[in-house]
């Protein structure tokens, strides 16, 4: 006894001995190794790019492409910890005159280390900004001014996490050489880009999870792949209809009576991607919630299989197809001419480019050719922008959301050749519904990462309607219903990665571990049983008892009664166990038995 | 704490897995009536731990006392194995140095 106590001090001695070693070493001699007058401030070099890291100009004589897999590549390489997941939020700028050229005094450190200009002296040169969710949310405001064809000027001004790469290639402006330099920089604030063409390229590119985007996109690089291996928020190249088993997604069904407020929230910051790849240079849309309006002027479209709302920020008819900024409509087959769609009319394009919330670009105000009904209600929230309010009347339903890119050649009325039209994920709610008056189940998949709440009440405020759970049991809903925030994330964490196997011997091994998952996890549902032809169901006790108004102060005080045995049991056998777990000589193992 | 008690879990569970991987092979493929009577009974208790629930609603208790019973199984099944270890690694020690 005495000897293994004595062995336990020593190693406790030198496991204190080593700590005080180490901490040591790194305020004192490890400190003094580093030169502070040496150190290039916190910019990093790669030499040498091989392949060009450029973007296409639209028009000019320096076609410019861009291999994203190749900067990923190098920008893992400069920065170990670099996480698109956390700086998802990409701005790139280029031009195309001389402005765009980058110049000796912009390596005055050079990547070996000494000051002075690299030889060369100049050429082109894009910064790419990578800005953490948390900064970019900062951003109340985005000026972008000009066009195609004149200066253009975008001008955030944020503090936080921003990473930039500075990309520098050629040594003039007439031959790109092959060979350049990556420059990646820690900021600490962005205070303004400005960028100025002349020659008719558009000059700054953004790359965001949400949607300043628009009609500046033209050639953009799709990021999200690179995403898709850690969020797995995507589904591979089809239709969520077509596995409901789908464990990305839960599946909530309810009746709509009367009206309903529907909630998504992120149980955590999901990178709500956002496809940005130009199909073809052709039209990239953003693709958000659907709303509901009079046909207006888009009875020409009656015969499309989709339509979309716009805002077209250059004209407000539908010839200018490529500046249209979407809300992709879908099943307008099924629209019956009573039914009406926004029109671009009543958005507010004051909002056009500081704002993701496609239903915040409505004016409600001043709506003349659609109508927001007040009988439902819709609110999506995203980790972002999070709110999304819908309202709509007797047209819930005809909307289908879709989260995986999806490119189709399109015939536009008045439009001669088809178009290929692509809309991307933003919204992560796929709404289903097929008839074109609601009066069924309406079912929405929402990723598993998101909570979700479902209200239905009628005008009066009274609470009506079901919701169903993801297993197609009716549940009665009598508040609002959320799916997880009975659990605590601890226990739903902790069980929901542990390797249970649901067959053989080891799903019997693992029973008890099952049982306790499902003893804090678990919703109670009735059991129904069929007994000589007659149906019995033994409802839930909160269901009878507990959940019951007058109950609720016999219930604080049973649980303090009932806690307090419990703990009490709780202490009296860790005590024990811990009595035991002190005996050297105890090599008592508990388990749980079966 | 939770992750470190995390990890002895899947530590424990991935091991058990590993053994019974190929008795669940062999039963699966040479005893298929043994195997149907295992999925049986595998059924059997998926049943039970879906009226847990049920159970659990009518004693009326909180959410929390679930979660305080639920870490004192948790520490119960986990912290004797942890020690158990490390008792038997210094033994292993003092009976190599004797």
């Amino acid at each position: 006894m005495f000897k293994l106590k004595y062995q336990a001090h020593k190693i406790i001695n030198y496991v204190f001995y080593l700590i005080v070693f180490v901490i040591g070493f790194l305020l004192g001699f490890g400190a003094k190794k580093i030169d502070f007058n040496n150190l290039i401030s916190d910019f990093l070099f790669i030499e040498n790019v091989q392949a060009y890291t450029l973007f296409e100009r639209t028009t000019g004589s320096y076609p410019i492409t861009i291999d994203e897999n190749y900067l990923m590549e190098k920008i893992t390489l400069i920065d170990k910890n670099f996480d698109l997941k956390t700086h998802s939020n990409v701005i790139c700028v280029t031009n195309s005159n001389s402005n765009s050229m980058w110049t000796s005094s912009e390596f005055s450190y050079k990547p070996d280390g000494t000051h002075g200009a690299v030889s060369g002296s100049s050429g082109y040169k894009i910064d790419c900004y990578f800005i953490s969710t948390d900064t970019i949310n900062q951003i109340t405001s985005i000026s972008y001014s000009g066009n195609s064809s004149a200066n253009h000027n975008f001008s955030p001004t944020i503090t936080g996490d921003i990473k930039k790469l500075s990309i520098m290639l050629g040594t003039n402006s007439s031959s790109l050489s092959s060979t350049g330099y990556m420059l990646y920089q820690t900021l600490s604030s962005l205070d303004k880009i400005n960028t100025y063409s002349t020659g008719g390229s558009l000059g700054v590119y953004l790359y965001t999870n949400f949607d300043y985007s628009y009609s500046l996109i033209k050639n953009t690089l799709d990021f999200s792949k690179y995403l898709e291996e850690e969020e797995n928020i995507f589904l591979n190249n089809g239709s969520i209809f077509d596995n409901d088993e789908n464990k990305n997604f839960n599946k909530y069904c309810w009746n709509f009576e009367n009206s309903t407020i529907f909630t998504l929230t992120p149980n955590e910051d999901t990178f709500n991607s956002i496809n940005l790849t130009d199909y073809n240079g052709e039209y990239t849309f953003f693709t958000g919630f659907y709303a509901f309006g009079n046909i207006g002027n888009f009875q020409d479209y009656s015969n499309m299989e989709r339509g979309y709302l716009y805002n077209s920020k250059v004209a407000n008819t539908h010839s200018a197809i490529d500046s249209y900024r979407g809300i992709l409509f879908e099943n307008l087959q099924n629209i019956t001419s009573d039914f009406s769609y926004l029109n671009s009319n009543d958005i507010l394009t004051s909002r056009y480019y500081n704002t993701i919330d496609p239903l915040g670009d409505i004016d409600t105000k001043n709506l003349n050719s659609y109508y927001l009904n007040n009988l439902s209600q819709l609110k999506y929230s995203h980790y972002f922008r999070s709110e999304y309010y819908f309202n709509s009347l007797n047209d819930v339903g005809y909307h289908i959301f879709k989260y995986s890119p999806i490119c189709e050649d399109y015939t536009f009325a008045g439009v001669a050749t088809q178009k290929k039209v692509c809309h991307f994920q933003s919204g992560d709610v796929e709404y289903e519904d097929i008839s074109s008056k609601v009066e069924g189940n309406v079912c929405i998949y929402v990723p598993n990462n998101y909570n979700v709440s479902v209200l239905t009440q009628n005008s009066q405020g009274g609470i009506t309607g079901s919701i169903t759970n993801p297993n197609g049991d009716n549940l009665d809903l009598n508040s609002s219903v959320s799916e997880y925030d009975e659990y605590g994330d601890y226990y739903d964490y902790f069980f929901d990665s542990l390797p249970f196997e649901d067959y053989g011997l080891s799903s019997i091994v693992f029973a008890p571990l099952n049982a306790l998952d499902k003893m804090v996890t678990g919703t109670c549902e009735p059991i129904n049983l069929n007994i000589l032809n007659s149906d019995i169901s033994l409802p839930c006790g909160n269901d009878i008892f507990w959940d019951r108004e007058d109950v609720k102060p016999f219930k604080t005080f049973w649980n303090m009664f009932l806690g307090g045995i419990i703990c009490y049991g709780i202490g009296i056998s860790i005590y024990r166990t811990v009595k035991d777990i002190k005996d050297p000589n105890s090599d008592k193992l508990e388990v749980i038995d079966l | 704490m939770s992750t470190f008690i995390h990890g002895i879990l899947s530590f424990i569970m991935y091991l058990a897995n590993f053994i019974l991987t190929p008795l669940n092979a062999l039963i699966e493929n040479y005893l298929p009536n043994f195997d149907y009577l295992l999925s049986c009974v595998s059924d059997f208790f998926t049943y039970i731990s879906n009226l847990i629930p049920w159970v659990v609603s009518y004693f009326g208790l909180s959410h929390e006392i679930l979660e305080l019973i639920l870490s004192y199984l948790v520490f119960n099944i986990t912290l004797p194995v942890i020690t158990v270890s490390i008792k038997f690694a210094i033994k292993w020690y003092n009976s190599l140095k004797t």
